[in-house]
């Protein structure tokens, strides 16, 4: 394939980097405990929150930072980030009308309607700028529906039970680095809680936005499902344009009682940096993971991730009920100079648990694409079963893939199957479409679609399109 | 319709059309024959622009245009279909998408409408017919696990959607058993019309008896060295290639 | 600690003192999660190496064959070995195996040696082979007794060289290591296949670096857990040259609380294009306290290349069992000719009739253990 394809079609610019101009009220740069104590003020939190996050925070500054991940990057300066920036807001809002205009029209552009008349039919969003939650809609209809889907931050006023009861219990502070730092600083996020045999009736949807620069943003989701419930999760991310990197360190916690489905997408578009020099953009450092509490749990993870300078995280299931069932599809896409290390974790404890994983890489540029994947049969998981497919695809031959799967098995009567292969789009391929009056620049991202299409299958109806025309946009202008 | 003079063509150093000469006219039938090596496959290469084979010398001209300065897609938009010999698999890509896609293309390019997925879905079931095909061949992956009667099927297929002004057939005949091979040639004969030129690459004749051919043309090391109507296939089937050899060689 | 025999001044005896050098700063003791046996100490243990200046291998082969000790011949052994010991750092097998030795072996020429171990003290053998362009070398190592040992051996590829190795071990030492160091130029051809009936812990080690265009290298292990052994097969392939081929298939049976990993990398470098690669673990767990861990690792810079890998782990088919009963065969039976099945894809690799003999003796008194247990 020629350089030019190459260059054509993976050189199109990110159009979500504008800044908003919204006056944001901020804290210093830095981190200290009494940065720790400042936010959880401002937060008007309960006692147990801010122990919650002390405690944390005593042991983030124990560890170091994990140095194992197929990526580099500059060492980050802790003390020189915002730990919290959010949209001055003089009264309580009483509306999603009486939100900042402008924050209403940065959304709208991002193609996140909020206002009343304009929500997406749907979808409830709930929309989180920088540090806070600005709206969350259909909150009220959800709520006639026993689902209580809010900002994280008003859940610990209004549901301290349950956010105790929960919060940290899938990942918990010692987890790792970036797990700590979270636990310690985050400021909002979304709280999900669907109560035993409800069926959420709309899809639910976080949109999350870092506009200040210098800011870092730590969200934290929690998501809850009670015996028999069901819910349906998206998640949608981008970032402005900045030379500087900024930082984020999310964590999401997904529980899942007996018989519960959660289903968690994710589209993720953060700037990636500048793609000539590879300057700016997001360091996505993020732990996710679900557990499987009861029997016949399901978790299922759908990513797309196209976006971020360095990505780092590997969406994972804990099976402890018997015969619960973890999936993960990916789809990790890096071009120019991003640098992905994602893969997932599939724990099974449980007798009869089930996972599946299916990881499609692609590669341009002069990426650096890793899949890091962990099967682990514990002695306890009777009869549990895995299969993983684990595909990448190169374009051009500055680019590189690297698959590393860790299997464990310590039960006999488990099983796992692993497979991985490397593609590429083959030249007679691309002639077959161009002999069909194809463009050589839609064929190649109609076969890269096809590539992911166990993946985007996946996905709900909406994001499936959405995700289809990211890979599209991503890739322009990167094959000749 | 098609006029080729002179043609030199060649892959990596080597050349392996020298000299070839062959005019088409709308709505007829021409048949190459040869053998293997001979050069009739990088021929439909040649005329479809594969980026592999370079042309040293000689002209085409299709339609009035010069051919050789069209990129692969122009030339399919023009009007040139190359059903080939062995078609690609493309893990993924639904087969119905893949063909709307092509037959859209073409619609933009000449400034109709592009055809939505129910409407297209009405017209290519009445394609399917023409090849013997189910349904089900259109939501599967394009080529992707088909036996080799069922992609040169699909190649029919796409043809009877793009409705071109010279389908190139290679060896449309091989890996095909009698059924196969008699849907494939009723089908081509269904869409014979006295505008669209055939070209048939084949290595038997048993084609021909299906496909009758206005013109048999026999090549041998890149050129034409004898050109006839249909008896001069049944000659061949004879007595072989090599006395058409011995006597391009002695030339 | 031994003494060197050797003269300190000799070439084998600078690598020497380079690798005792490594292992004293405790390179060996690195909680590298490549190597999970935490007891570093079990390398690091040389003292009841008696001073015995008998070396402890008996080699027969074709007489088209030269075996030379590196005592008996001038100073070029250093050259001959061709491997930085810098490189090998975090590699204990290849360091232990250097640090310690008394002596070293140099093979060179075509046909067929059969190298037998047999020692009374642990004994630490580096052996060079080298196989000259066009010519084929095939060196059969056995491994018995109940001492431990560690080799390693660097092999030399010449264009269109073609180099054989076999390799059974039926040692009952607490620790056996193989550390095969392999350099391929153009068109040359390495095989290794290895059965592993330990009862300790053994480790084997391959690197291979295809330099030259078009080199192939097969590698087939088959290892048989029982009790409490423990296997590592660590391999790492590098693609240096277009048009690479390599095979690895790895197999192990594992009983007991035995344990085994397969860790191998395959590498394509950015100029490797057109190189074909696949990996395969698969791994029957007959028991429940068994382990397997595997990690068939890629790292590809190339965009035109086709690299395939696969680990299975499972249990013998319920459906083949059954298939076979109705055939008559009683399960035990059955059983034991799945399994047999399943050892012989590796088994079948070994390409000399005596060795083939003792791996098949080998995997059948393993099944005979088992069925009885």
């Amino acid at each position: 394939m020629s350089q030019k394809l190459i260059e054509d079609i993976t050189g199109r610019e990110y159009q979500y980097g504008f800044t908003s101009d919204i006056e944001s009220e901020a804290f210093p740069r830095g981190l200290s405990e009494d940065i720790v104590r400042m936010i959880s003020a401002k937060k008007n939190e309960p006692e147990f929150m801010l122990e919650f996050r002390l405690k944390a925070y005593r042991h983030w500054l124990t560890l170091t930072q994990p140095v194992w991940p197929n990526v580099t990057y500059p060492d980050i300066n802790f003390q020189n980030i915002q730990y919290y920036s959010a949209p001055k807001q003089v009264k309580k809002l009483n509306s999603l009308d009486e939100v900042d205009p402008e924050l209403l029209r940065t959304f709208e552009k991002l193609g996140i309607p909020l206002s009343e008349q304009k929500k997406l039919a749907n979808v409830a969003v709930d929309a989180i700028f920088d540090s806070v939650s600005v709206a969350t809609t259909f909150k009220k209809k959800l709520f006639a529906a026993g689902v209580i889907f809010c900002p994280i931050s008003e859940a610990v006023h209004e549901f301290p039970e349950l956010v105790k009861k929960y919060l940290g219990s899938v990942v918990p502070h010692t987890d790792n680095y970036y797990a700590a730092l979270n636990a310690a600083v985050f400021s909002d996020g979304s709280f999900v809680f669907v109560p035993k045999d409800t069926i959420c009736p709309m899809e639910l949807s976080t949109y999350f936005r870092i506009n200040t620069e210098g800011s870092g943003q730590f969200e934290r989701t929690l998501i809850v499902c009670e015996d028999n419930a069901h819910v349906s999760y998206l998640e949608g991310c981008t970032a402005p344009q900045f030379d500087t990197n900024q930082l984020h360190a999310a964590v999401v916690e997904l529980v899942a009682h007996e018989n519960a489905v959660i289903k968690y997408s994710t589209v993720q578009n953060w700037y990636a940096g500048d793609p000539k020099t590879g300057k700016g953009g997001i360091y996505n450092f993020v732990t996710k993971r679900g557990k499987c509490v009861g029997r016949k749990a399901k978790i299922s993870w759908t990513q797309i991730e196209t976006g971020s300078a360095i990505t780092w995280k590997y969406p994972s299931c804990i099976l402890i009920g018997d015969d619960s069932v973890g999936e993960f599809y990916s789809v990790a896409l890096t071009n120019h100079r991003q640098q992905a290390d994602t893969g997932t974790k599939m724990v099974h404890i449980g007798k009869g648990t089930r996972s599946t994983i299916i990881s499609k890489g692609i590669s341009a540029g002069k990426s650096n694409n890793t899949y890091r994947g962990l099967v682990q049969m514990n002695k306890s998981a009777h009869g549990a079963h895995n299969f993983t497919q684990c595909d990448s695809m190169l374009i051009g031959d500055r680019c590189s893939a690297t698959t590393l799967p860790y299997i464990d098995v310590r039960n006999g009567t488990a099983s796992v199957g692993h497979e991985a292969s490397t593609l590429k789009v083959t030249e007679e391929q691309l002639f077959f479409f161009q002999q069909r009056g194809i463009r050589t620049e839609d064929a190649m991202a109609t076969i890269i679609n096809g590539f992911c299409q166990d993946v985007f299958k996946e996905l709900p109806t909406e994001f499936a399109v959405e995700a289809t025309q990211l890979l599209g946009l991503k890739l322009e202008n990167s094959v000749g | 319709m098609l006029q080729i003079n002179n043609l030199i063509a060649q892959i990596e150093d080597q050349t392996i059309i020298n000299g070839l000469s062959l005019t088409i006219n709308p709505g007829e039938v021409h048949a190459i024959m040869g053998p293997n090596g001979s050069g009739k496959s990088t021929l439909s290469k040649v005329l479809t622009g594969h980026p592999h084979y370079t042309v040293n010398g000689g002209s085409i001209q299709y339609d009035g245009q010069d051919l050789l300065e069209m990129d692969p897609e122009e030339r399919a938009i023009a009007g040139i279909f190359l059903a080939f010999q062995y078609p690609v698999e493309i893990p993924g890509v639904n087969n119905e998408s893949f063909i709307r896609m092509a037959y859209n293309a073409k619609r933009k390019a000449r400034g109709e409408s592009e055809v939505d997925a129910f409407d297209f879905a009405q017209l290519i079931s009445e394609k399917l017919k023409l090849v013997e095909m189910d349904e089900e061949f259109l939501s599967r992956s394009v080529n992707q696990g088909f036996s080799g009667g069922e992609k040169k099927r699909n190649e029919i297929l796409q043809m009877a959607v793009l409705e071109p002004k010279l389908a190139i057939l290679d060896e449309i005949d091989s890996g095909l058993d009698i059924d196969a091979l008699r849907i494939v040639a009723e089908a081509v004969n269904k869409l014979r019309t006295p505008d669209r030129s055939f070209a048939v690459i084949t290595h038997y004749q048993r084609l021909l008896t299906y496909i009758v051919p206005d013109v048999v043309h026999i090549m041998v090391e890149g050129r034409i060295v004898r050109s006839g109507g249909r008896e001069l296939a049944l000659e061949v089937e004879e007595r072989g290639y090599d006395w058409l050899t011995v006597a391009a060689s002695a030339e | 600690m031994t003494v060197m025999t050797m003269n300190s001044t000799s070439t084998l005896g600078k690598i020497a003192e380079l690798a005792r050098a490594q292992v004293e700063t405790g390179a060996l003791a690195q909680p590298s999660e490549e190597w999970r046996y935490t007891d570093s100490s079990i390398w690091v243990n040389p003292s009841e190496s008696s001073e015995s200046s008998e070396f402890p291998v008996q080699w027969t082969g074709t007489e088209s064959i030269t075996v030379r000790r590196a005592s008996e011949i001038s100073d070029d052994f250093g050259d001959q070995f061709g491997w930085n010991v810098t490189e090998l750092a975090g590699n204990p097998g290849a360091v232990t195996t250097l640090a310690f030795a008394n002596d070293a072996l140099i093979v060179t020429g075509h046909g067929r040696v059969y190298l037998a171990v047999a020692a009374t003290a642990p004994t630490h053998i580096p052996v060079v082979i080298r196989v000259a362009e066009g010519d084929r070398l095939e060196v059969s190592l056995v491994s018995t007794g109940a001492v431990a040992g560690h080799t390693c051996i660097s092999v030399h590829l010449a264009a269109n060289a073609e180099c054989v190795i076999n390799e059974v071990q039926t040692n009952s030492a607490p620790l056996v290591s193989s550390t095969y160091l392999v350099v391929q130029a153009s068109k040359s051809h390495f095989q290794w296949a290895g059965v592993d009936g330990l009862t300790g812990v053994g480790i084997r080690t391959i690197r291979v670096r295809q330099i030259g265009d078009e080199a192939k290298t097969v590698l087939t292990a088959l290892n048989l857990g029982a009790k409490k052994s423990e296997n590592y097969i660590h391999t790492h392939v590098e693609h240096l040259a277009p048009g690479g081929e390599s095979r690895q298939l790895v197999k192990s049976v594992l009983t007991g609380q035995s344990v085994s990993e397969f860790k191998g990398l395959v590498y394509v470098a950015p100029r490797a294009q057109k190189t074909d690669s696949s990996q395969s673990n698969q791994n029957m767990i007959l028991s429940e306290q068994a382990r397997a861990l595997s990690r068939p690792q890629l790292s590809i810079f190339a965009d035109d290349v086709k690299c395939a890998h696969g680990a299975t782990m499972s249990q013998l088919d319920a459906d083949q069992i059954y298939y076979l009963q109705t055939r008559g065969v009683n399960p035990a039976d059955a059983k034991a000719v799945l399994m047999t099945g399943f050892a012989d894809e590796a088994v079948d690799q070994l390409s000399m009739d005596s060795l083939t003999a003792i791996a098949r003796e080998t995997v059948r008194q393993f099944f005979e253990s088992i069925s009885e247990s």
